[in-house]
């Protein structure tokens, strides 16, 4: 097939989506809302613990005190025990799979843009109807916790309360 | 024989009952990303074929190795412009860039993230 017929293809593609809604974009997420999915909090918990670790890592700045650097060192301990649960599961429906799609695409997006992976990534996540606006994610209560002790931790170890901060470390 | 008599009648009660059912395929429209992932891995076997044994001081060579990169690049540039209209199609594309992207940055960040959405796909079984 020459390029020209590809780039016919391509035309095609655009006709289809424009005139016959894609079957499986148009279709209503099964059971959206009422049927849980277990990817959902794993996705909210990776995202959160994503959060934290990038948040940790600026607090870091130019003087890389212990305290900062422990508390982005459990920042990142938490951030790939999230990532290798979301990993081991799979979701088991199709909101599900199209949040992962999304939640891989954006994460992508900011660790690595520019490669191959990343682009085929915002392909697929382009393709996807809009989210199912009745799910809003707000920070979990361990989620939380962990700001307000990592916080703590970090005070504890400014003003000396070293042992009373690895106990706590050991929390994690 | 028997079996001829009755395969005459099977057959011509079959094609009754086949005959709405193939009329209604016909009637379905074909899925675009079907044809533009075909044109992708067609283009990309060529340029990989180009690439091989490339004798960089033989100008023929190169010229080829460059028409197939720019073909294969069109071709990618086409596949990514057109969306999936069906749960097939779908899972096909996606199989497609687990695939390419294993092939081209094995063990990256997107190859594992594109390998574990295709196998989420699997795991819901067939469309």
């Amino acid at each position: 097939m020459s390029p020209n017929s590809a780039i016919t293809v391509a035309d095609m593609g655009r006709r289809a989506v424009q005139s016959a809604m894609p079957v499986l974009l148009a279709a209503p997420v099964e059971a959206a809302g009422r049927t849980p999915d277990p990817i959902h909090e794993a996705i909210d918990r990776a995202q959160e613990a994503r959060e934290a670790y990038a948040a940790a890592l600026d607090a870091l700045g130019v003087e890389r005190n212990k305290a900062a650097v422990l508390v982005a060192s459990t920042a990142a301990d938490r951030d790939t025990r999230a990532r290798e649960a979301l990993a081991a599961l799979r979701p088991t429906t199709r909101d599900g799979l199209h949040a992962l799609i999304r939640f891989y695409a954006e994460d992508a997006q900011a660790i690595d843009p520019n490669s191959p992976g990343s682009e085929a990534l915002q392909i697929l996540a382009r393709g996807l109807p809009e989210p199912a606006p009745t799910r809003r994610r707000t920070p979990s209560l361990a989620s939380r916790l962990f700001t307000i002790i990592s916080e703590c931790v970090a005070l504890a170890m400014m003003t000396g309360g070293s042992a009373a901060v690895s106990r706590l470390h050991h929390l994690f | 024989m028997i079996l001829a008599p009755l395969s005459r009648r099977t057959l011509i009660s079959a094609a009754a009952l086949l005959g709405p059912v193939l009329r209604v395929r016909a009637a379905e429209p074909v899925d675009p990303i079907f044809a533009a992932i075909s044109a992708a891995r067609r283009t990309g076997m060529a340029l990989t074929a180009a690439l091989s044994d490339l004798d960089e001081d033989d100008e023929a060579q190169n010229s080829r190795a460059n028409a197939a990169a720019d073909v294969d690049s069109d071709a990618r540039n086409a596949l990514g412009k057109v969306q999936p209209t069906t749960e097939a199609g779908f899972r096909a594309l996606v199989r497609f860039h687990a695939e390419d992207i294993a092939f081209l940055e094995p063990d990256t960040f997107g190859a594992l993230a594109l390998k574990d959405i295709a196998a989420a796909l699997e795991a819901r079984g067939p469309s």
